[in-house]
């Protein structure tokens, strides 16, 4: 459970104080896989990296388990959107990282790290440099960092933003067979496209901008198991066009409240 | 094609060198100046010059002098550079002293360490610390800046300690700035070992050509830079070596 409460965020901005994001409260559920979605400058990034304990809010608080964070948690694991691996690091190493991190002996950690590359089709490229692989194995890798250290939740910013559209849908689809086939975890997934939510999510959140808020929360009216045959489904485009446009409206009136 | 292409610079280099020295040759072989012996002649005293025991003899002390400070002189430099880039009272406690000893010039300073350390090799120890430590400290201090902060966050956001970030993250993202500080210091460790040596005198490579200079035994002197610009070629072109392998 993750209780997000009364999150303020204000940024120093060239001198002047700049309000990221401004009382934010939602609730997210065990086992639930929740998307975060709005124009840029909404502050969804900046909401992720502070329930990741990268940032400290200014006022409000988020609380795991019930219990308030203070900085990164062991329960907790990031994807991030451009994959950041270390390059000096060969493939295994970097799906390692996180169980070195938390002091596994080097065999175990290998060992551990291995299992999980192979869950997102990895085999094989284990000694390779992050250089040598394409941006969606990159952020396969990323992944299966993040997965290997089992974390109770799953944040991740953006993940698939940085890649073409084809390696995007296929990096969908196995994200969300992934998710389906492995032990119930929690999800908070920070995207640009309303598709990807929709396909993903069981909820979603829209945000808003000037300052950062959160506009309406959405039940996804989709049940589980699904698969891509869902996103041929009239239902499935009504609701996504739906959502989509109410984006696309507050893009326009973040546009238009600029130019005045 | 791509072959002739790649060895040009090799090539045109070589016929750069093989026509000065044909020149130098020519022009010693005509006596315009006693400065100017025939390239032959150098020869001639290199090759008696590396049989002869007081040549062996300075060698062995500049390159011991330089063997031993320079490395335990890189490790402090690369500490004092971490530090420097991490911890900020450090960086502002250190700044005045590495800008001042970038910029003094080594002459300048050797009187003073003459003064200080005495005519043998500890103020030749204490130059090629002064002149190697500042640009060893600034080069690894901006290795370390240079890391990519989204690594440092990634880490961080694994629970990353502070070891494990130093080995995995900091210091690998680091060593290409850090080696190319190596390289540079490594010259100027040989270079301030010799100057060192030609003010005071008597010890190492720097007082034999002070010697050969005084004794305007011309041809030997060549040697003797002869060999000490072939040493420091093929050094800072090894410590290159190195840095191509480190830079990813």
């Amino acid at each position: 459970m993750i209780e997000i409460s009364g999150l303020g965020m204000v940024f120093e901005r060239e001198g002047r104080p700049f309000v990221a994001i401004e009382d934010v409260s939602v609730d997210i559920a065990d086992g639930e896989f929740v998307s975060i979605i709005g124009p840029s400058g909404c502050g969804k990034t900046t909401l992720l990296k502070i329930i990741a304990g990268l940032l400290r809010p200014t006022s409000g608080s988020v609380a795991v388990n019930g219990e308030q964070i203070t900085g990164p948690g062991p329960e907790r694991a990031l994807v991030f959107q451009n994959f950041v691996l270390l390059p000096w690091a060969n493939v295994l190493d970097n799906a390692a990282f996180g169980l070195e991190a938390r002091g596994l002996g080097r065999d175990e950690r290998r060992a551990q790290a291995a299992t999980q590359l192979a869950r997102v089709g990895l085999n094989g490229f284990e000694s390779h440099y992050p250089r040598e692989l394409s941006g969606g194995m990159q952020q396969r890798v990323g992944i299966a960092r993040a997965l290997a250290v089992n974390p109770d939740i799953l944040l991740m910013d953006e993940p698939f933003g940085a890649l073409d559209a084809l390696t995007r849908q296929l990096m969908q689809k196995d994200l969300l067979s992934l998710w389906q086939e492995s032990e119930p975890r929690t999800g908070v997934f920070v995207t640009h496209s309303m598709d990807e939510a929709v396909y993903l999510s069981d909820r979603i959140v829209l945000m808003n901008t000037r300052p950062g808020r959160v506009e309406e929360t959405v039940d996804v009216p989709f049940g589980r198991p699904r698969n891509r045959e869902l996103t041929a489904h009239a239902d499935y485009r009504t609701f996504a066009n739906y959502l989509s446009s109410k984006l696309e409206t507050m893009q326009r009136d973040d546009m238009s409240s600029r130019n005045e | 094609m791509t072959n002739a292409l790649s060895r040009r610079p090799a090539v045109l280099g070589t016929i750069s060198v093989l026509t000065a020295l044909a020149l130098w040759e020519f022009a010693g072989r005509r006596e315009l100046s006693p400065a100017l012996p025939p390239f032959s002649d150098v020869i001639a005293a290199f090759i008696e010059l590396m049989n002869s025991d007081r040549f062996r003899e300075a060698v062995v002390a500049t390159a011991q002098t330089v063997a031993v400070t320079y490395p335990v002189t890189v490790v402090v430099g690369v500490i004092l550079g971490v530090l420097m880039a991490t911890i900020k009272p450090v960086r502002w406690a250190l700044d005045p002293w590495v800008n001042l000893g970038l910029s003094l010039p080594l002459v300048s300073v050797i009187p003073v360490l003459i003064f200080v350390f005495g005519l043998d090799s500890a103020t030749i120890v204490a130059v090629i610390v002064v002149y190697t430590l500042p640009v060893l400290i600034v080069n690894t201090a901006s290795g370390v800046r240079s890391v990519d902060p989204e690594l440092i966050s990634m880490a961080r956001s694994f629970g990353a300690g502070r070891s494990l970030m130093m080995r995995r993250v900091i210091l690998p993202g680091a060593a290409p700035l850090t080696v190319a500080g190596i390289r540079i210091g490594a010259g100027r460790a040989i270079r301030g070992a010799i100057v060192a040596e030609q003010l005071i005198g008597l010890i190492g490579l720097g007082g034999l050509i002070q010697r050969l200079g005084g004794a305007f035994a011309v041809a030997e002197l060549y040697a003797a830079i002869l060999f000490i610009g072939i040493i420091g070629v093929v050094t800072v072109a090894l410590l290159g070596r190195m840095e191509t392998r480190v830079v990813v």
